[in-house]
């Protein structure tokens, strides 16, 4: 089971200001550059949608109704969503903020079917969050996910076996989960148009143009998953990076300014590690220039890195070595090659003075909140600027806000 | 509709159920005591140790937010969605 929530960030916003309801909304940061979140369902009958900018969605609706994003409003509504969803069972698998994958197979009574299990969560969600999802009831996590996207909002889908080959012979191969525009468009250009086409192409032939992809591909065109081990969780979902990134209000050119957001990122992640007591021996800068092309370099460490004069330090040595070609609208820094094992401390007075301010520093803001003690240069606030990346979960080294 | 944003402590009168539910009842802003008659949202988060919760009340007219700040038992005003 699939369950997808709708418009989430716009209905938390509808939930805490009932005026707003029925409104063309949407979630963005502050600034005409931002870009949009979540667009609510009237909006998006004016064509306004997630990832065009607050100019692009004013162009196509002038009283469009701008709703500042707030993550701690969503993350709390997240997990009480989520708690709705373990309740019903425990074989949950959270994919984001505002979806997520259920084995319900253990939990069906006698009596029950996929249908009424369905429409039990859609009012459990509705009755103890006051939001709506949809829900998408198949045999596999890619035929649920294409079943919840069929009915929205509030809606339920329950795709039985036999209806699912007749079905795919219809659906477009850009909306399954997993194929992006790029592929979309090699597959349209192959003459691959719909689900039912890619199923019954040549593997070798899908193969010699995507790789071991190409596999994958064929079975995804079948609407099979082999991905997961059987219904439930991902075979490998360990986490492997931890990361910040922000885009800034204008863009930036000279390396100081870069610096200082360096400093403010180097410490939001290096926060990260060191509550979840890990460190990354690799070490990833990530910037994007004013025409959206993105670039990234990375560096192999000696040793395994947490404290955050450690990440600025990395992260600066990398800046300095790249020759920067246009103005820059995003940086990014990510641990990853991450360690959980306990870090032996160095024994060099030096190193240890470090450590013991490092634990101060952390002290301190964890009694009073983050950014309260921080380093001189941390002047660019991006506490104000954070999104929620598409890896948050509700718990452990995934919730970053 | 005219949003006003605020940082105003204010005087609530609040009741605190078991096992740990707590629901504004009304609170004093300009002179005036506003009567809650619906909560529509609850939600919080952590500034270092102390707790914040926050809540989107309505007084059947306006729509008003409230942060309570459960270390120093404090509450404020945050912003004021008047319909017009």
């Amino acid at each position: 089971m699939h369950v997808d929530m709708d418009a989430f960030f716009a209905s938390v916003e509808e939930l805490a200001n009932p005026s707003l309801r029925g409104k063309a909304l949407v979630v963005a940061g502050p600034g005409e550059r931002s870009v949009i979140t979540t667009a609510s369902y009237p909006a998006r009958k004016y064509g306004i949608k997630t990832g065009m900018t607050v100019r692009q969605a004013k162009a196509l609706w002038r009283n469009i109704v701008i709703v500042h994003s707030d993550h701690r409003k969503y993350t709390d509504a997240s997990k009480k969503v989520m708690v709705v969803l373990e309740s019903i069972t425990p074989d949950i698998d959270i994919t984001s903020i505002d979806e997520a994958f259920l084995d319900v197979s253990s939990v069906m009574r006698t009596g029950d079917t996929p249908r009424s299990l369905g429409m039990e969560v859609g009012r459990r969600v509705r009755e103890d969050t006051g939001l709506t999802c949809s829900v998408g009831i198949a045999q596999n996590r890619l035929m649920a996910k294409l079943a919840s996207d069929m009915r929205k909002p509030d809606g339920l889908t329950v795709l039985e076996p036999w209806e699912i080959k007749p079905l795919l012979e219809k659906t477009p191969v850009g909306k399954l989960c997993g194929i992006g525009p790029v592929t979309t468009k090699a597959l349209n250009e192959m003459g691959l148009k719909t689900c039912g086409q890619l199923g019954r192409y040549p593997v070798d032939l899908l193969k010699s143009h995507f790789g071991s992809y190409g596999s994958r591909l064929s079975e995804m065109g079948r609407g099979e998953d082999v991905q997961y081990d059987g219904y439930g969780r991902e075979t490998n979902p360990a986490v492997k990076s931890i990361g910040h990134s922000v885009t800034f209000s204008r863009d930036l050119v000279d390396r100081h300014s870069m610096c200082k957001v360096l400093q403010t990122l180097a410490e939001m992640v290096g926060r990260r590690a060191r509550r979840h007591q890990c460190g990354g021996k690799n070490l990833t800068l990530t910037w994007r220039y004013n025409d959206f092309s993105t670039r990234t370099r990375s560096t192999t460490l000696s040793a395994t890195i947490y404290r955050t004069e450690e990440i600025y330090r990395s992260a600066t040595l990398l800046l300095k070595k790249i020759e920067l070609e246009k103005p820059v609208r995003l940086l990014g820094i990510s641990l990853s090659h991450l360690s959980f094992e306990p870090q032996t401390g160095s024994l060099l007075p030096e190193d240890i003075r470090k450590e013991e301010i490092q634990k101060t520093l952390d002290g301190i803001n964890d009694r009073f909140g983050e950014f309260t003690l921080s380093y001189g240069d941390t002047i660019v606030d991006l506490r104000t600027q954070k999104v929620i990346p598409p890896s948050w979960r509700p718990k452990g080294v995934k919730n970053s806000v | 509709m005219n949003n006003e944003e605020y940082l105003e402590s204010i005087t609530v009168g609040a009741i605190f159920e078991l096992p740990a539910s707590v629901k504004p009842a009304w609170f004093i802003w300009n002179g005036r005591k506003v009567k809650i008659v619906r909560t529509n949202h609850i939600w919080s988060e952590r500034e270092g140790t102390a707790k914040l919760y926050h809540f989107s009340v309505t007084d059947g007219t306006d729509t008003y937010h409230l942060v309570m700040n459960s270390e120093t038992q404090s509450w404020y005003l945050k912003e004021v969605n008047l319909s017009l």
